[in-house]
């Protein structure tokens, strides 16, 4: 994400949400140069309205997504020090491009915990909605 | 109540910005198109 911000910013407005306090963002987006702003939802009610499910522990913990960490821990050696799970490890995440009337033109909702989108699929589901933008 | 899909209203909910203050989701899709990523968790 951070590789390509300057891709994402020209279509438009990009958020991070997380849960627990502000304090773990500011400190999470500090360390990582975060290019985006940085949100917390306490007791996770955005992710709730999203529908974004808690994992099981196949979900979160299984071979596919311990296999999937690791190799992205080596090949990014200098982020691999996660720090601890703080809230509930068991949420998963998602990812929801929105236009400007406020309708949902993309959403994605992780299936496990190493289910991301890639960057480009989230690129392109922007720029779809930014061109349509600037159509009307 | 049914997950929110594409073609739905997106849920306006307020969230925490870094320094506490109250941020609410629809001022990042109001001028332009938003991405809101969701993350599992911060660490």
């Amino acid at each position: 994400m951070r590789d390509d911000a300057e891709r994402f910013r020209p279509l438009g407005n990009v958020a991070l949400v997380g849960q627990g306090r502000p304090q773990w963002a500011e400190r999470f987006c500090a360390a990582r140069h975060v290019a985006f702003p940085c949100l917390v939802s306490p007791g996770n009610q955005a992710h709730h309205a999203y529908a974004l499910e808690r994992g099981s522990w196949r979900q979160v913990w299984g071979p596919k997504q311990v296999a999937k960490g690791a190799v992205s821990a080596l090949s990014r050696p200098t982020e691999a020090l996660q720090g601890p799970t703080r809230g509930d490890g068991m949420q998963l995440g998602g990812a929801f491009v929105v236009d400007t009337a406020g309708v949902i033109r993309y959403a994605h909702r992780a299936r496990e915990s190493s289910d991301n989108p890639p960057n480009d699929e989230l690129l392109a589901a922007l720029a779809a909605v930014a061109t349509k933008t600037k159509g009307d | 109540m049914s997950p929110p899909r594409v073609g739905d209203r997106a849920p306006d909910q307020g969230v925490l910005d870094i320094h506490g203050d109250e941020v609410r989701l629809s001022s990042f899709w109001r001028d332009r198109p938003g991405l809101l990523i969701f993350l599992r968790h911060w660490g």
